[in-house]
């Protein structure tokens, strides 16, 4: 018989070519996220491990109301009490906007909803338990932190890009990326020196005549962390996205009577609209999975997910209930992902 | 028009639609893209801005709509100083050359874009919207998106989104360039019906001048920054100024001569080899004795016979040899080597059943002339 087909043969040769990186993968990813989920459905060990036998306690653990939760009526009523409040108070400047921008009433009418309900979810699971809290905690500074990189980074990249010469725009480019060059440890920790009592922060507000304020150890610090961490991973797609958009649309619209604000809306955000997605994306993800920013700025307390691991695996030594916590923020983190990238037209940008 | 401005109550009703430039001038660091030009635009003419890349016709294109400050000079457009007024406020629309859509926009989001960014009422807008691709013909296509169309269609919603806004002056900056050839043609005789149909100001920019010469009241031949000569498509095509525009537009026999002041009483000219010849012309350029001039036949006007056939009055008739016969489908192309050295082609249609120069070939000594009329001379 005849050797295999040539159709065959390139099969097999691809094949060999991937067999490294597959046996990578599965060897890294595939057999510890398999033990993960394995162990969380474990009996937990004194003193750190686990007992083979299974037991559904980290589960019941996580999704329960938490021992000292009030969680009840009440919590409905304050979340939507508070939920109205936000939203009728975001309510003037969205109109204001909308209006500003001709956009429908329907908008603002959407956009003010949003705010309320957001503020409701975020107020019922700080109130269920303490896991719940914790992950509205890490998401909503998370979120803050892809906010505010946006708002950096936009009107940054708008400038790199618009630099005539290729030589300073790589210039400008290398100067966003040399923070990754020194080590992250022996940056969250200039961070510290920087924000500390004593620090400069705190040298010039006293000179500007301002009282010396507490910075550590606070949620302002945690998020300056993570946006400091994450800047570079907005900036970059977010570059790459305005090199690439089409400067005419910009021109079309301007001709056509949009306002300055209007054209940013309108037309500039569409086009560098998969660049935001990407660098958002890489932000939160960045920012909800952080450990070291949150231990080292936020004093050492229960601020993100990660802390919460750390607590499990090293302190209380329940792994199963570490396990399970890890299984669960994999799974958001992979579906929110999904969400956002799965689309093609966004795909197409990584 | 329905919504007459206020920018119609502070200036001159009827300056509505014109655009004039005094002696404005665009500077890019040290390179001049336009140099002091002058140029008054009627209200609803057509107006062409013809000449080669970097000839600085989009630069004045881009003045007017406001995405170029002039270095110096005034600009006004309906009889108002645009003099820091951004794009937005200007009551002109550019159809841009690439286009320009809005990709994330369906064809009627595209062309409402000016009418929402100015707050006009929806119901409004809508009706205005359809009655735009009505105009272009677009109607069936306006929930499709920019990557669904093709060139041509991409070209009428850009059309069409520029002239539901009702400006007062349409910019089109070579609109046509990127079409294939059987496309521009047809958008040639749709532009002119959407100006007739419209009574808009067209200020056109583009390097054809099949373009500009089908369409245009007026052209303005532009070189160097600078506006070589100004006027209807005629006065352009017959009566070229310079050895630039000659060459520029169409195909031209230039033959460089010297002023042998008049003969016979017809301005006349010498050939380098003495021979003398006459111009119908009395009002064109001076023939006075010695001065360097290039007398322009166009090639549709050059006869090619042989050299025994008897000349025909108010002719010219100069001898010469034919060098090359070319057969161009529509037409037939004759170059003729003159006695001093320079070269004359004669076009004929190809008519059915005979040769359009007969029996001549190549080598053949033969006889070129025009009617005096045809010829005029040109400041070398």
């Amino acid at each position: 018989m005849r050797a295999a087909s040539s159709a065959q043969r390139q099969r097999r040769r691809i094949a060999a070519l991937l067999s490294p990186g597959l046996a990578w993968i599965t060897l890294l990813y595939v057999v510890p996220g398999a033990l993960i989920i394995i162990y969380s459905m474990l009996t937990p060990r004194l003193g750190g491990g686990v007992v083979w036998e299974f037991n559904g306690d980290a589960w019941t653990e996580i999704f329960s109301k938490g021992r000292r939760s009030t969680f009840g009526w009440g919590t409905l009523g304050t979340a939507l009490l508070q939920g109205g409040i936000f939203a009728g108070v975001a309510a003037l400047p969205v109109a204001g906007c909308a209006w500003y921008l001709r956009r429908s009433a329907r908008s603002a009418l959407i956009a003010t909803t949003a705010i309320g309900v957001l503020v409701a979810l975020n107020h019922l699971a700080s109130e269920y338990n303490n896991y719940s809290a914790v992950f509205t905690r890490s998401v909503i500074w998370s979120l803050w932190a892809t906010v505010i990189c946006i708002g950096l980074a936009l009107p940054l990249a708008t400038f790199i890009s618009s630099r005539r010469s290729p030589i300073t725009k790589n210039a400008l480019l290398v100067a966003v990326m040399i923070p990754f060059w020194t080590s992250m440890l022996v940056r969250t920790f200039a961070i510290r020196f920087v924000l500390s009592n004593t620090g400069p922060l705190n040298n010039l507000l006293e000179s500007l005549g301002f009282e010396r304020q507490f910075f550590l150890n606070t949620r302002f610090a945690v998020i300056l962390g993570l946006v400091y961490t994450a800047l570079p991973f907005m900036v970059l797609p977010l570059y790459a996205a305005i090199e690439r958009a089409d400067r005419s649309q910009i021109e079309a619209a301007r001709d056509l009577g949009a306002k300055p604000a209007q054209v940013f809306f309108d037309v500039f955000v569409p086009l560098v609209r998969p660049g935001l997605w990407v660098g958002s994306t890489m932000v939160f993800v960045l920012s909800v999975g952080q450990y070291l920013v949150p231990t080292l700025l936020g004093g050492g307390k229960v601020n993100m997910i990660a802390n919460l691991l750390e607590l499990q695996f090293r302190g209380a030594f329940n792994w199963p209930l570490g396990a399970a916590i890890g299984t669960l923020f994999s799974l958001v983190t992979i579906v929110s992902l999904y969400l956002v990238l799965g689309r093609r037209d966004r795909v197409e940008l990584l | 028009m329905s919504n007459e401005s206020n920018d119609a109550a502070t200036s001159e009703h009827h300056e509505r639609g014109s655009v004039v430039l005094e002696e404005v001038s665009k500077r890019f660091g040290k390179a001049i893209a336009v140099d002091a030009i002058n140029l008054k635009v009627e209200p609803r003419e057509f107006i062409s801005l013809l000449g080669p890349s970097g000839c600085g016709k989009t630069t004045t294109l881009r003045m007017v709509s406001g995405f170029e400050e002039p270095s110096s000079g005034k600009l006004l457009i309906s009889g108002n100083d645009t003099k820091g007024v951004p794009p937005h406020k200007r009551q002109v629309n550019t159809v841009f050359q690439s286009y320009a859509l809005f990709e994330h926009m369906t064809v009627s989001e595209n062309v409402a874009f000016g009418l929402r960014v100015k707050g006009v009422d929806k119901a409004t807008a809508k009706t205005k919207v359809h009655e735009a691709l009505d105009l272009v013909r677009l109607a069936q296509f306006s929930d499709r998106r920019p990557a669904q169309l093709s060139g041509g269609q991409k070209q009428r919603v850009a059309l069409a989104r520029a002239i539901v806004n009702e400006p007062d002056v349409l910019l089109l900056d070579e609109p046509l360039s990127a079409l294939d050839l059987k496309l521009r043609q047809a958008m040639r005789y749709e532009l002119s019906r959407l100006h007739q149909e419209l009574g808009l100001t067209f200020i056109f920019v583009t390097h054809d001048q099949q373009e500009a010469i089908t369409m245009s009241n007026r052209i303005a031949v532009m070189d160097h920054g600078q506006i070589h000569q100004l006027g209807t498509p005629t006065e352009i095509y017959e009566r070229p100024a310079s050895r630039f525009v000659a060459d520029f537009i169409g195909e031209t026999n230039l033959v460089e001569v010297t002023g042998a002041g008049h003969s016979a009483g017809h301005p006349a000219v010498k050939m380098s080899t003495g021979e003398l010849v006459l111009l119908g012309q009395t009002d064109s350029l001076s023939t006075a004795a010695d001065r360097k001039l290039l007398l322009a036949v166009r090639p549709q006007r050059v006869t090619v016979t042989a050299t025994d056939t008897a000349a025909e009055p108010d002719h010219i008739a100069i001898s010469g040899q034919m060098t090359e016969l070319l057969f161009l489908g529509d037409s037939t192309r004759a170059t003729v080597l003159l006695p001093d050295g320079s070269q004359v082609v004669a076009v004929r249609y190809n008519e059915a059943g005979h040769h359009p120069f007969g029996e001549l070939r190549p080598g053949d000594a033969v006889t070129v002339g025009w009617q005096r009329d045809a010829a005029c001379v040109i400041e070398d």
